[in-house]
């Protein structure tokens, strides 16, 4: 399978000298062509960097990147992508019909119909001809996603994209990126903080942590042949000495081990006259994953 | 690419209409405005003892040299960094930058400036017709200029170049600004604090030693091709103004001297300070706009 995205070493330090910030440190990383890859990482972790990276917004301090197999991010590149970064990037002054005027423009890109064919598709068909500046986050969210959609794109870029939206503008959000994944066969790279959210729609993710990458792999080989094995016990504190890499959970501890490790591990909590009052599988999100590998609390709903 | 932009950049310029007005219709009309309250509120109280003869052509001429006033610059400036500054300000950098390239933005970008500022320079120059025809209307004599039709033609091209070179200087100002600064107000006021400083700087140059610097003055070299204009149609010393006229002698010898170097330096600053915002642009990181 061909990749959509390949980059090697790819590094962006901002500043130099001893207070230079290195928000991306030598990725590797592979997105293949076709389904959702979700780019997850705490704030600060380096995803809407490498996003601006891959979209020529900023210039790599080192390594390099493939983007739909070219080498330099160039003009023709850039046109077969479509990318909605960070929060929406609108004129006030423009309604929306003349904002995906502008933009088909600004791209050479004339088909006419185009324009009301994706506000109908993001719902905003009644809102055509109001100012940008009337609209409220959710509009606006959904009017960068046209924007992005209306040259049809091989891949689309999204960065948050359902921030700001209600439940049904999410779930909405939700089916029309399986939309465009399953029916026109677009390839989609979305960043998001809402990890539910990302298990929901993506097939495959990488978790980026202070600029580096964590993991990465199929969402459902994260969330389903590493279950949690979890333990009510006590005392706590000697279990805990005793697993090792654990974490809180309920009224309990989890840990990520392999199933065939579970006996010796009850073995070993039982010779330490540890009393194991609950002892049971539960399935793994990518939230547990998330914990896991970042050992951080995930961002909360809302947060930039 | 840059057609594409230009066509885009238009429709951004037509629709964002208050701004538009403001920056290029709002001169126009000062002139337009301006030169009606001086015909009905001074010229005809103060009847044809006083005022007897009119000057269309001249009328004409001075429309066309509206923007030589530092006081008008404000509006081009305002509209220039709208232009300019507006996709930092908007944060739209990262909504077009997949879409084109970012040298063909910023042509465009100065393309659209072109035509907003040579259509407000030709509305000037209508203000200024439409204020000559009723000073023409009231007067007892109608002062025709005592040169034939090319000639008159001549000089008002050259009035109108004057005034747009004059602009383009400015506007590649602003965009250097504009893209060093990332902000529309430093925009506005950077190069306005500029022009009066070298407008100011410019007083400096009737001394002799310094006398060779003044084409560089943007308000001089613009100052001495209105003249060269002026004189062009035999109406001597009515635009080079009365400090540089105090410090040159004759205005009109030191004009025609002036006038091609000050065209040289003004093509020098546009040139100049376009290409080096465009070379900033092209290498700078937007991380956040």
């Amino acid at each position: 399978m061909t990749a959509a995205l390949e980059t090697s070493g790819l590094g962006k330090s901002f500043g130099s000298g001893a207070g230079a910030v290195h928000a991306l440190q030598a990725l590797d990383l592979s997105i293949p062509r076709g389904g959702v890859f979700g780019v997850l990482g705490p704030n600060g972790a380096g995803k809407s960097t490498l996003l601006r990276l891959v979209l020529g917004l900023i210039k790599p301090s080192r390594g390099s990147f493939r983007l739909l197999e070219q080498e330099q991010t160039n003009v023709s590149v850039l046109r077969r992508i479509g990318a909605m970064i960070e929060a929406p990037s609108l004129y006030p002054f423009l309604t929306a019909r003349d904002t995906l005027t502008a933009f088909a423009r600004m791209s050479g890109f004339n088909e006419p119909g185009r324009e009301a064919q994706v506000l109908e598709r993001v719902g905003l068909t009644e809102a055509a001809h109001r100012r940008a500046k009337t609209f409220s986050m959710g509009m606006r969210q959904r009017l960068a996603l046209a924007a992005a959609l209306l040259h049809r794109p091989e891949l689309l870029i999204l960065d948050e994209p359902t921030n700001g939206l209600d439940p049904a503008g999410i779930q909405e959000m939700r089916v029309l990126i399986r939309d465009l994944v399953d029916k026109d066969g677009v390839t989609i790279i979305l960043s998001s903080h809402l990890l539910d959210e990302v298990e929901k729609v993506c097939d495959s993710v990488a978790i980026l942590d202070r600029g580096k990458l964590i993991a990465s792999g199929r969402v459902a080989d994260f969330t389903q042949k590493s279950s949690l094995f979890y333990l009510e016990v006590e005392p706590k504190n000697v279990a805990i000495s005793i697993i090792g890499n654990s974490r809180p959970h309920g009224a309990g501890i989890a840990v990520e081990i392999p199933r065939t490790e579970a006996p010796d591990l009850i073995r070993r909590l039982v010779n330490a006259n540890v009393a194991i009052t609950e002892a049971r599988w539960i399935a793994q999100t990518l939230e547990d994953v998330f914990l896991l590998r970042t050992g951080a609390a995930p961002p909360k709903d809302g947060a930039p | 690419m840059i057609l594409q932009a230009l066509h885009a950049e238009l429709l951004k310029l037509t629709k964002n209409r208050w701004s538009t007005f403001w920056a290029y219709g709002f001169p126009p009309l000062f002139t337009l405005i301006g030169g009606l309250i001086v015909q009905f509120v001074v010229r005809l109280p103060a009847g044809a003892e006083m005022f007897n003869a009119a000057a269309p052509i001249s009328s004409v001429r001075d429309g066309l040299a509206t923007y030589s006033g530092l006081f008008l610059q404000i509006v081009p400036i305002a509209g220039a960094a709208i232009l300019f500054a507006g996709e930092y300000r908007w944060e739209t950098w990262r909504a077009i930058l997949t879409r084109n390239g970012r040298t063909s933005i910023m042509l465009a970008k100065l393309l659209a400036f072109v035509i907003a500022a040579v259509i407000s320079i030709i509305l000037c120059g209508l203000a200024g017709l439409l204020v000559g025809l009723v000073d023409a209307s009231q007067a007892a004599t109608i002062v025709w200029p005592k040169a034939d039709n090319g000639q008159i033609a001549l000089s008002l091209a050259m009035s109108f170049a004057g005034a747009f070179l004059q602009l383009m200087s400015t506007a590649g100002l602003v965009m250097v600004i504009a893209v060093l600064s990332r902000a529309i107000i430093a925009a506005i006021v950077g190069p306005f604090l500029i022009l009066s400083v070298a407008e100011i700087a410019s007083i400096r140059s009737r001394l002799p030693d310094y006398r060779d610097w003044a084409p560089l003055f943007p308000n001089l070299a613009s100052d001495a091709i209105q003249q060269v204009s002026h004189s062009m149609i035999g109406n001597s010393g009515a635009t080079f103004s009365d400090l540089a006229r105090s410090a040159f002698g004759d205005a009109d010898a030191y004009a025609q001297k002036l006038a091609p170097l000050g065209a040289a330096a003004l093509v020098f600053w546009a040139v100049a300070l376009t290409t080096t915002a465009i070379f900033v642009f092209r290498a700078q990181d937007l991380s956040k706009e």
